[in-house]
């Protein structure tokens, strides 16, 4: 059984973390919001800060893009979404289009 | 009226006159600027029946009303016709400097009749308006074009939005370039100034442009230039819209191989990320625009050392995955060739991706390509082909500078089931089973296949809807989104500042600081629908109906085989319910007609009476 979570940045995240992919040993289910404070652990504060919304409560849908098994996770209330062992889990921008 | 200039040029070609018109308030405030100019002056100027090439057919140029002032990123313009692709409403909106300098030269736009027996440009110098001798310009590239008109003038400010070889060659893809990286693309515009032997249009503007509350303007536009350097728009400013490759990839929505995937197995190496690091030389802003997203890329090494082309998502991902090809540096290349003759980028990839399909399945012999080797991932031969489609040039390059609708019909041979298009214009880099919502947008769009009249993608990738399935709330979703965009695309405003305003009274309250016309949010949305309905009516009046809003058959027939969304197809039940919900939130009748209701409500009585249901 996968324990851990597949991690994956683009953009401005694999500047931030410096690379283009991790895995997150979880054990058990942890919140969306838990596995960004952990990341934001490893790789700073302005991890946090790009992801999540001044409220702390969703993500910047404006700037960022987070999918979950290449599903992307709706910014309301996206925090409390669980994350199991086994998934994959994208940090992006969102997607830009139409001068 | 502030804002506006109050008058336009009437051009006619055949008799050599130039003259001035009067733009009325009316027509300013019901249809804003832009696009809804362009609509309306199709509508009243090109009746049913006419050839796009012919002398009959007019080319139209107009600015919006912030084009000229301090409003940021208002300086642009688009270009109507009846379009030579689609046969039915046809335009591009273009960015860089020519919008600003027309408006302050002292015109709203430049509407343009009949056919030049020699080839000439139009030089527009503040309130004079010349026609001039191109007859040396002909056969220029669009690059070379700019610097010979601006040594010709003797004046290196002289902006220019010139054609190419692919115009003067009545290509159905050609479009007109201004400031070298900025095109008025899709739906062939250049081959209807080619037809009319019209090389350029050449403008001088040093007058100010008059609005309604400079104060209270100044003030609004600093306070929107602060936003647009924020967080909102930093996905455009510092990596550009190649970023999207590899949230595209990740998401089984990036079309590769002629739309038969929506994974590329090489996306890293043709990434935005990568790209970034590897060729982008300079970023470039458009005039009065604070977000500077023009990603300029140059090859320093290999074959192609020295080539220097603009390379957005669009182009990339077309000339890119789609083609099989994963070197940045032949991409790179092939959008400085289609640039410098003239050639939409997007089409140009769709139809040569559906070129090497044809290829790889034995419909196309190396005799019909003239012995190119036109199979997937070859980017030589994509660049080849670029060249030969933009001039016209073989058996191949003749074939392919029709578009891809043209050439799969005269293929024939099952080629039209992959033959990437609705209404004739060539699908954008939008996954059209992975991104159902975006799909439906496609098929409604006025102007065929296209991503920027709606916006509708933006709900599939935010998560917003199940974006591998439909229903018939999509509907509503696509009008709404076309509504909206209708008036950006009136204003003109860039679309990457579309989320700076906090709403659409915050761009209704703009738009009166400019023009001293008093309107509201509702009432700029309602102008919206009105421009949309008055683009369909066009449309309807060339023969659109509801069997021209699919898809093509592969959305239907062909289930994704990437594992991230294997399975996946659109199944013809839940896309006939979306486009049901989509006449029903228009107020169209069931075949996809506006009804006569509709059309009196928003004012359009004339087109009541010609098409309505």
């Amino acid at each position: 059984m996968p324990e851990g979570v597949v991690v994956e940045f683009t953009g401005p995240f694999r500047e931030i973390t410096g690379r283009r992919s991790t895995s997150v040993d979880i054990g058990s289910a942890i919140t969306l919001g838990v596995l960004i404070s952990r990341l934001s652990a490893l790789y700073g504060e302005e991890f946090w800060r790009r992801i999540v919304d001044d409220e702390g409560t969703g993500y910047r849908a404006d700037s960022t893009m987070i999918a979950v098994n290449q599903r992307v996770v709706n910014p309301s209330g996206a925090l409390s979404q669980p994350v199991k062992p086994g998934d994959r889990v994208v940090f992006a921008l969102s997607v830009a289009g139409g001068g | 009226m502030r804002g506006y200039a109050g008058k336009y040029l009437r051009v006619g070609l055949s008799s050599k006159t130039v003259s001035e018109e009067r733009l009325e308030e009316g027509m300013a405030a019901d249809y804003i600027g832009g696009l809804g100019f362009g609509a309306r002056t199709l509508l009243d100027m090109v009746p049913k029946g006419v050839d796009p090439l012919s002398s009959e057919n007019v080319l139209a140029w107009w600015t919006g009303p912030f084009a000229g002032t301090i409003v940021p990123t208002g300086s642009k313009f688009g270009v109507f016709a009846l379009s030579p692709l689609t046969r039915i409403f046809g335009f591009g909106i273009c960015s860089g400097g020519f919008g600003n300098e027309l408006k302050s030269a002292g015109w709203d736009g430049a509407v343009i009749t009949g056919r030049s027996e020699k080839p000439v440009y139009l030089f527009i110098d503040d309130g004079s308006a010349v026609l001039m001798d191109a007859s040396g310009l002909w056969g220029k590239t669009t690059w070379d074009t700019e610097e010979l008109i601006r040594e010709e003038l003797g004046d290196g400010a002289v902006r220019v939005a010139a054609i190419g070889p692919a115009g003067e060659k009545l290509g159905n893809l050609a479009n007109i370039t201004t400031d070298r990286n900025r095109q008025v693309g899709r739906s062939g515009m250049g081959a209807v100034a080619g037809s009319k032997n019209l090389k350029a249009v050449a403008v001088r503007g040093t007058r100010d442009v008059e609005v309604a509350n400079l104060d209270e303007l100044t003030k609004m536009a600093l306070d929107l230039n602060e936003r647009c350097q924020g967080p909102k728009t930093e996905k455009y400013r510092v990596y550009g819209t190649p970023a999207n490759i590899l949230v595209h990839n990740r998401l089984g929505c990036l079309p590769s191989y002629n739309f038969q995937r929506g994974t590329f197995e090489k996306a890293e190496e043709v990434s935005g990320e990568r790209m970034l690091k590897t060729h982008v030389k300079k970023i470039l802003a458009c005039t009065g625009c604070p977000v500077a997203c023009d990603h300029v890329n140059e090859v320093k090494e290999g074959p192609y050392a020295g080539t220097v082309a603009s390379v957005d998502y669009e182009s990339l991902a077309q000339l890119g995955p789609l083609c099989g090809v994963s070197d940045l540096s032949a991409v790179t290349k092939a959008v400085e060739v289609c640039d410098k003759l003239g050639v939409d980028t997007i089409s140009a990839g769709v139809t040569i991706a559906w070129a090497m399909e044809c290829y790889e399945k034995g419909l196309l012999s190396k005799d019909d390509t003239d012995g190119l080797d036109l199979r997937f991932g070859n980017g030589d031969a994509v660049v080849e082909a670029a060249r030969r489609m933009s001039l016209k040039e073989g058996k191949l390059g003749s074939f392919l500078s029709e578009g891809v609708r043209k050439a799969s019909e005269k293929l024939g041979r099952g080629s039209a089931k992959f033959a990437i298009h609705c209404k004739g214009m060539e699908w954008a880099a939008y996954s059209m089973r992975s991104l159902q919502t975006s799909t439906v947008g496609f098929c409604t769009s006025i102007r065929g296949a296209d991503y920027l009249r709606s916006g509708s993608y933006q709900v599939d990738v935010a998560g917003k809807v199940d974006r591998l399935k439909l229903d018939g709330s999509r509907g509503k979703i696509v009008s709404d989104g076309e509504n909206q965009y209708s008036i950006i695309d009136s204003l003109i405003l860039c679309k990457f500042t579309r989320g700076v305003y906090s709403s659409m009274d915050e761009v209704a309250k703009l738009y009166t600081l400019a023009t001293g016309i008093e309107m509201t949010g509702p009432q700029l949305l309602k102008a919206g629908e009105r421009i949309y309905n008055a683009a369909k009516c066009f449309n309807v009046r060339f023969g659109m109906t509801r069997k021209d809003d699919y898809p093509p058959p592969r959305a239907f027939e062909e289930t994704m085989a990437d594992e991230v969304v294997k399975g996946t197809k659109i199944t013809r039940e839940e896309f006939d319910e979306a486009l049901d919900g989509y006449y029903e939130s228009r107020g169209w009748n069931k075949d996809g007609i506006p009804t006569k209701a509709k059309l009196i409500e928003l004012g359009l009585t004339k087109e009541a009476e010609e098409v309505g249901a």
